[in-house]
């Protein structure tokens, strides 16, 4: 029998260990970055730069204006969480409250859409886009965000604890459905609209196959595609492709480290209500 | 201040389940009418077909003469008060009791006042500016009866408000509401599955099963009165008792007779049994007017029935008793009494006894 000291500190050990392994490319990212050209690749390899610079920190805001893309994904991921917060809550309060026609049938659909892969609705989505004029175009990106089946149920499965009596009173005190919805339905809900907003704003940074597919004007490129754009020209050039990742997650990064809080609140709630 | 029609008001639900059979019914302005029935016997159906929260099938629903049938409960008029009071979380008690009265564009001085009138009433001043979840049950129920209050609305709607307060508030706070109620003069619904709260609080009481209005009468009507066996059974804790037998013509006159039991039947109450002499009938009796030796005058004795189970409830004591096949309670006053498995002599007030028929359950011969 292992007493519960020897115990504890064989998790810790363990847990940093996972921790190191998790962070040290993120760290080894972040000290190639300030490196001079050339430097990371030398061996046998070093983690603290010898003199630290921020050449291509400066190279990418002045001679490859990525100060452009980190606008545009700024633009993007916030109109999309905007937007699909709202969207996405109201499909999802509709179907577990409201009751309508083949409310039944939408939600099967859905569940049949969640196991579709989404690149199979690339190329139709792109054919739709292209119909309806908006092949590289900011709105070519949003729209296809905007809804989506991961938000609805999200929403859906919070929303269905929702009380119906709830519902009614404030139905009895007059509220009309929209007054229903904005004053009682949305504050009640918020907690798990942060985990969807957080959620929504990191998938959409992230994102890197739509956007190169829709986009075709590198002026209006987001980060993960300026970036890999980057690969093609500066191949050679370790430390520049360093310097962008860290531009590319670092206000991820940050985001998640404010609002962790209520994401994994949003990830347990009703496991143990 | 209102009057509340129904007429013939139906509830079928889609797939053709029947949940309400169509009811009738009359609230004066300012009365407090009770539906009590067992779960599932349509009350709360007809209570949300009243608020608008339900779609009422056929029938016209009218308040103060005007049909409102299609009008959205926005428009009617009416508060309700949940049995799970669903105060709105996220809202202190004065923005819970604030709601309604914004969405109605109410001026704010005007809010203010109701709403200092309405706490002072209900003794929640202290309360105002906590949120739902700071509140004990008791609290949260003052604050959700307030809200309705506040509104000063057409009609007051009750949907089993106190089941979910233990048994000292839930006395506490039915005698509130009954004063309350008197106190503003509003047009009540009130729905419970409990008849003693329905025999306290009614002014007129709508007993309720399977879908179909039994019948609607005040309080003690019933209890003297009921229509049918269901009523008989349903109003009055312990229940009445019921025995099943059959009348016959001795050589005495018409008797009713039961396991070793006979009781006589007066001569004008024979003459409107005559059709059922010589056939089976159930007769129903009130725990009250069953007694144990010595018996009164007007009792006649039953036989062979043994104690069951003794209930000493200080004020009364509850006698459970059973001879082959029939079961008997009696209310009495604390006394010494036979143990259980003894036998023991029980009489009935034959005056007080009830006849209902085997086959309907209608009330006969009265």
């Amino acid at each position: 029998m292992m007493s519960s000291l020897s115990r504890r500190v064989l998790l810790y050990t363990a847990l940093i260990a996972g921790a190191l392994v998790a962070v040290f490319p993120l760290l080894w990212m972040l000290s190639a970055s300030f490196m001079a050209t050339g430097e990371a690749s030398t061996y046998p390899p070093h983690l603290i730069p010898r003199a630290p610079t921020i050449a291509h920190y400066r190279d990418l805001f002045t001679r490859l204006n990525l100060g452009r893309a980190l606008f545009n994904s700024a633009l993007i991921a916030l109109v999309v969480t905007a937007l699909s917060v709202l969207i996405n809550s109201m499909a999802g309060y509709a179907l577990a409250k409201l009751r309508f026609r083949h409310r039944a049938r939408v939600y099967r659909s859905l569940g049949i859409g969640l196991i579709l892969p989404a690149q199979v609705a690339m190329l139709p989505l792109f054919l739709l886009m292209k119909e309806l004029h908006l092949v590289n175009s900011y709105w070519g990106v949003i729209i296809p965000g905007l809804a989506s089946i991961f938000g609805i149920l999200l929403t859906y499965q919070y929303a269905l604890a929702i009380p119906d009596d709830l519902l009614d009173a404030a139905r009895v005190d007059g509220a009309s459905e929209l007054q229903l919805y904005r004053l009682v339905v949305l504050p009640v809900i918020a907690p798990i609209l942060a985990t969807l907003a957080i959620w929504t704003f990191l998938a959409t940074w992230n994102d890197f196959m739509w956007p190169l597919i829709i986009l075709s004007d590198d002026r209006k490129y987001t980060l993960p595609v300026a970036i890999a754009n980057l690969v093609g020209e500066h191949v050679q050039d370790a430390e520049l492709m360093m310097a962008g990742s860290v531009v590319t997650v670092l206000p991820v990064m940050l985001v998640f480290l404010f609002l962790q809080r209520y994401y994994i609140r949003g990830i347990t709630a009703g496991a143990v209500k | 201040m209102a009057r509340l029609t129904l007429e013939g008001v139906r509830k079928v639900y889609e797939g053709g389940a029947v949940a309400v059979h169509g009811v009738d019914l009359e609230v004066a302005d300012g009365e407090l009418v009770v539906l009590v029935g067992p779960s599932g016997c349509g009350k709360s159906t007809t209570l949300r077909m009243i608020a608008g929260l339900e779609s009422i099938t056929a029938g016209r629903l009218l308040i103060d003469g005007v049909q409102v049938n299609d009008l959205p409960p926005a428009k009617r008029d009416i508060a309700m008060v949940f049995q799970t009071y669903a105060l709105y979380p996220h809202m202190t008690v004065r923005d819970n009791m604030r709601f309604a009265l914004r969405i109605r564009n109410m001026s704010a001085a005007d809010v203010d006042r109701r709403i200092t009138d309405t706490a002072q009433m209900l003794d929640i001043v202290p309360l105002l500016d906590r949120l739902p979840r700071q509140l004990s049950g008791g609290q949260r129920q003052r604050v959700a009866i307030g809200r309705a209050i506040v509104r000063q609305p057409k009609v007051f709607l009750f949907d089993e408000p106190l089941s979910n307060l233990d048994a000292k508030l839930r006395v506490a706070t039915r005698r509130e509401i009954s004063r309350l109620q008197r106190r503003l003069g509003v047009t009540s619904v009130y729905v419970t599955h409990d008849q003693t709260e329905a025999m306290t609080m009614g002014d007129r009481i709508v007993v309720m099963n399977a879908g179909k209005v039994q019948q609607i009468d005040t309080p003690i009507a019933l209890y003297e009165r009921p229509r049918n066996l269901f009523v008989a059974t349903f109003i009055g804790s312990p229940p009445m008792n019921v025995l099943r037998g059959t009348l016959e013509r001795a050589a005495s006159g018409v008797v009713f007779r039961a396991g070793k039991a006979t009781l006589p039947v007066d001569d004008d109450r024979a003459r409107k049994l005559a059709m059922y002499v010589g056939g089976p009938i159930v007769a129903g009796v009130r725990p009250e007017h069953v007694h144990v030796a010595p018996r009164p005058a007007t009792a006649r004795e039953v036989g062979g029935f043994v104690v069951d189970v003794v209930e000493p409830l200080g004020s009364e004591t509850l006698l459970h008793a059973r001879a082959e096949g029939q079961e008997l309670t009696a209310s009495l006053a604390p006394q010494p009494l036979p143990r259980p498995g003894e036998p023991v002599e029980l009489s009935i007030d034959v005056g007080h006894l009830l006849f209902f028929d085997q086959a309907t359950g209608e009330a006969v011969g009265a």
